[in-house]
């Protein structure tokens, strides 16, 4: 039977090795596209969710044992995210030994093909999530993602639960909508497939 | 994880999309390694850690504001005997103290602390009721400076309050630590002690919003080194408003700061 991740936790800050492993491969990913979303640079989600692991490991005597784990975690993700972004703004640019701007961030990686959707939806759908407010897409990321309660997004963000519920369901439209008009692009085009040849 | 109907206590759950649920829950599929640095931290650091209650993370503070506050009013000089009125200064002082105690320290069921808001809130509520007791710290006036009022515009109710504290309190004149500078380096100085305590207790447990935390633990630092100048039986309100009541000011400046260094995980 599969530990809860209040269990892990548990064990882990009584020194079990193994469950802190565990509990990695359950929330990193987690994690890992929670910062993705913020960010929308993989390279760097992935760098922040190594980090915070590593305050996590730090901070393990602040958990309060028996709090839901996944809040706490996503706290000190947004919390790690934050800093890295205003340090990034403070920083200036480094040249690169050529003496040549950095390479630009790369694009983020597309999410793996799942469920109904076809590749071409799923293009659109992480374009729209990309293109959303940073608000709003925290607050389907928390919600729809990280399968978070209003309360509980409400209490990592510092938020009140009617302006969760606010930006979820706009964000949640904003994807519907762009679906939609994909899929009645699509479907015109399949009632109609000359005159839209004849207009291209 | 309840990714299936994460929605069910929203206003409106039929918006819903399995379709787009699905798609959005896929995004967290892609496995994770552990780097380097994080197998070296867990191999270097794998001691168990005893379980620690808010409560006892309040003591060693709590201790040093009772030390404080003792402390000062037995050690520091008086003007006058403690009135009624003190009294019930003091009292207020002490439970802004006390707020501020749970505002850094309670964790709630998530764990997370209170709510931002809620701390800016005890932030600025303290500020303002500071002020407040302040002004209420009216001491009967003295007789020239009484006699100097009747004639002038000042109202009758301001009478010997802000007016005589302006005067009092820029000259120092009734002050036993020798003027406001006295008191507000002294005041400052428990402020610090208090606050760096706080601070080191309420240490990486505030994820969500350090500052505020921070801001709350200098709030209530200061309001324990007002709290210990108070003791001193001040006698005018502009005096108390400023000389005591820069500790509290600095306390919400200087821990936002610090806590926004110290407090994050």
């Amino acid at each position: 039977m599969e530990r809860s991740l209040e269990t892990l936790m548990e064990a882990y800050c009584n020194g079990d090795r193994k469950a802190f492993e565990e509990l990695f491969a359950r929330i990193a990913p987690r994690v890992s596209s929670l910062l993705l979303a913020m960010s929308r640079d993989r390279a760097l989600a992935d760098d922040l969710t190594q980090i915070t692991f590593l305050k996590l490991h730090r901070a393990r005597d602040a958990y309060q044992r028996g709090a839901p784990v996944m809040p706490w975690v996503s706290a000190i993700a947004r919390r790690t995210f934050l800093d890295a972004h205003r340090a990034k703004r403070r920083s200036r640019l480094t040249l690169t030994n050529e003496g040549e701007l950095p390479e630009p961030p790369p694009e983020p990686v597309e999410g793996d093909a799942f469920g109904s959707l076809n590749d071409d939806e799923l293009k659109t759908l992480n374009a729209t999530m990309d293109a959303l407010p940073p608000q709003q897409r925290e607050a389907l990321e928390l919600l729809k993602v990280q399968g978070l309660s209003l309360k509980e997004a409400a209490a990592i963000t510092g938020s009140t639960v009617g302006a969760i519920k606010l930006r979820a369901h706009r964000a949640y439209e904003a994807l519907r909508s762009a679906l939609g008009a994909k899929a009645t692009v699509a479907e015109s085009k399949e009632a109609h497939p000359k005159t839209s040849e004849g207009d291209a | 994880m309840s990714v299936e109907k994460p929605f069910a206590d929203a206003a409106n759950p039929s918006t819903d999309d399995p379709r787009i649920d699905r798609a959005l829950a896929a995004r967290t599929r892609r496995p994770v390694a552990m780097s380097p640095a994080l197998l070296d931290a867990l191999d270097q650091d794998r001691a168990p850690i005893a379980p620690t209650s808010a409560l006892r993370r309040v003591v060693v503070p709590v201790l040093a504001a009772l030390v404080a506050v003792v402390g000062s009013a037995v050690l520091l000089p008086r003007s006058g005997e403690m009135t009624p009125g003190m009294w019930a200064q003091s009292l207020a002082l002490a439970s802004l103290g006390a707020l501020g105690l749970y505002a850094v320290f309670a964790r709630g069921p998530l764990g997370l602390g209170l709510a931002p808001r809620w701390r800016w809130g005890y932030v600025a509520a303290s500020l303002v009721l500071f002020q407040a007791v302040a002004l209420g710290t009216a001491s009967a006036p003295n007789e020239p400076q009484n006699t100097r009022k009747q004639n002038g515009s000042v109202p009758r109710a301001m009478e010997g309050t802000v007016t005589d504290g302006v005067h009092q309190g820029t000259m120092g004149a009734t002050e036993p630590l020798g003027g406001p500078g006295q008191c507000a380096s002294y005041g400052t100085i428990i402020a610090a002690l208090v606050g760096a305590m706080m601070l080191r207790s309420a240490r990486r447990t505030s994820p969500v919003s350090p500052e505020s935390t921070g801001a709350s633990a200098g709030v209530c630092a200061g309001v324990v080194g007002a709290l210990a100048l108070h003791a001193h039986a001040p006698t005018d309100a502009v005096h108390v408003a400023l000389a005591h009541g820069a500790p509290v000011l600095l306390g919400a400046v200087v821990g936002a700061v610090v806590g926004r260094r110290t407090l994050a995980p």
